[in-house]
């Protein structure tokens, strides 16, 4: 299993599509609603990261509301190993 | 009592730009929008003559993040509102409660790419679920509340559907609503994106379609060598405001509504007839109390198909009796293609602008005219610089429902 930290880039790639906020200072500790993402563009967004990632988020009793959250939910469904 | 209806902001968003005066400007000389374009995704494109918004950058206006819930047509829509209301002035300073404001858009299509994306996710790739995003942004509604949203309108905010005719609908459903005084001001257009491939070729299955080969003049409305229409994308949007509150705030007014029918034909689903035409003109005259030697301009629906363009000369020709010869008639759909469920809108936004430019555009591309749309003054060439108090603009469409929106020179 990857290490959550390893898809940073990946995630950082994905959210780019959906915000004009800056990335650059983004960390796990970053709150979505703080960079423009509400709950209608974080389902967009994890649909997206499913199709990078070619697996399925099942779904979620929580909306992840920080990069962290998201970040542990891609690496614990993520099929690929980190290299 | 009746109030007047004032058009106090045009805005555009079409294959040859933005800017009303500055577009109309090129109508009035003739140029076309129209070309041969690539369209579709991925494995699936055709190539069709189409009137593209190439230069449209939605993410420059609306910025990345309100792409996420935009789809194209609502892009285009929330645009061209915007850019009205702004142009209206009530950008700056709205003398009116916002909650009274109203939004009624037209559009035929509205979000269908959307669901094509979805339906290509679900039976091309085999995924078990498609972008959570999907209904709200292919929903027929979605463009409406995306300009409510922005402008922060809490009035009645409502879709009209009505193939062709969707945005002159639009339209005169909110000329009734300023006139009684139900509504101090509404925003009134409609946004048709550009199609999916799916609806592309169900358009192109009709076999109404002018061949990609003959690029920006495809469109020959009235022309003997018609070959079809064109399709196209892009959205219009009008201010409507009480004329005495217009006047009042010092606002620029285009043009003043004055008319409003709509009939159905009931007869074919593709198929027009004149009576149901004829009986629109004639329901606009009288509401307007107008006598046919007082109509100066008719912007014609004129799509450039065999049945189309002569029934329309045939409706106007029994209206207008004796005084058709001198009534002076253009179809800029030769320039700026059919927008569909944002024509009308487009359409009324031209007569507006000939109103107050006082200054009719041409039928582009009319070379001999087809002798079953002879009897009215066709502009063709250039445009006709002359005296005009009113003019028509008719949205006739498929499933035979007929729009005739008729306007004054604002004075």
């Amino acid at each position: 299993m990857p290490e959550a930290q390893d898809l940073m880039p990946l995630l950082k790639e994905a959210l780019a599509k959906y915000t004009d906020a800056p990335l650059d200072q983004l960390g796990p500790e970053t709150r979505f609603a703080d960079i423009n993402i509400d709950s209608l563009t974080m389902a967009e967004l994890l649909f997206e990261l499913e199709d990078r990632l070619g697996t399925t988020l099942d779904n979620t009793e929580e909306i992840p509301s920080t990069v962290g959250e998201v970040l542990a939910l891609i690496a614990q469904h993520s099929p690929k190993s980190a290299s | 009592m009746n109030h007047r209806v004032a058009i106090t902001g045009l805005g555009l968003v079409c294959s040859q730009g933005q800017d009303p005066q500055a577009v109309f400007e090129q109508w009035c000389a003739g140029q076309s929008g129209i070309d041969a374009h690539t369209l579709g995704s991925d494995a699936h494109q055709l190539t069709a003559a189409y009137s593209l918004c190439s230069d449209f950058d939605a993410a420059a206006t609306l910025g990345k993040t309100a792409l996420t819930t935009l789809d194209r047509t609502s892009q285009l829509s929330v645009c061209a509102a915007a850019d009205a209301w702004s142009a209206a002035g009530l950008a700056q300073h709205c003398p009116y409660d916002k909650d009274e404001a109203a939004v009624l858009w037209g559009t035929g299509a509205a979000g269908g790419a959307t669901l094509d994306k979805g339906y290509r996710e679900l039976f091309l790739k085999n995924r078990a679920r498609i972008s959570p995003l999907s209904v709200v942004l292919g929903m027929h509604n979605a463009a409406a509340a995306q300009i409510a949203m922005r402008l922060g309108l809490g009035g009645a905010c409502l879709t009209y559907s009505v193939a062709c005719a969707s945005s002159a609908v639009a339209i005169g459903e909110a000329f009734w609503r300023v006139r009684s005084g139900q509504t101090p001001v509404a925003i009134a257009g409609g946004g048709e994106g550009q199609l999916p491939y799916g609806l592309l070729k169900a358009w192109e299955s009709m076999h109404i379609m002018a061949p990609a080969a003959l690029g920006a003049q495809a469109c020959q409305p009235f022309a003997a060598e018609r070959k079809g229409l064109v399709l196209g994308e892009g959205a219009a949007a009008l201010v409507l405001e009480d004329w005495e509150s217009a006047r009042a705030r010092g606002a620029t007014i285009h043009a003043e509504l004055i008319g409003y029918a709509s009939t159905c034909d009931h007869h074919h689903l593709t198929q027009p007839q004149a009576q149901g035409q004829i009986r629109a003109l004639h329901q606009v005259l009288r509401q307007a109390q107008l006598q046919p030697q007082d109509i100066d301009y008719i912007n014609a629906h004129g799509t450039a198909t065999p049945e189309g363009d002569p029934t329309e000369i045939a409706s106007l020709r029994a209206v207008l009796g004796e005084h058709a010869p001198r009534t002076l008639i253009s179809s800029t759909k030769s320039m700026h293609g059919h927008l569909l469920g944002a024509a009308g809108a487009l359409e009324v936004l031209v007569c507006a602008l000939a109103l107050q430019n006082q200054c009719a555009p041409p039928t582009a591309h009319l070379g001999t005219i087809a002798p079953d749309c002879e009897g009215l003054d066709h502009v063709r060439g250039q445009a006709r610089q002359q005296a005009m108090e009113v003019a028509l603009c008719n949205s006739f469409a498929f499933g035979g429902s007929n729009a005739v929106l008729a306007l004054r020179r604002a004075a």
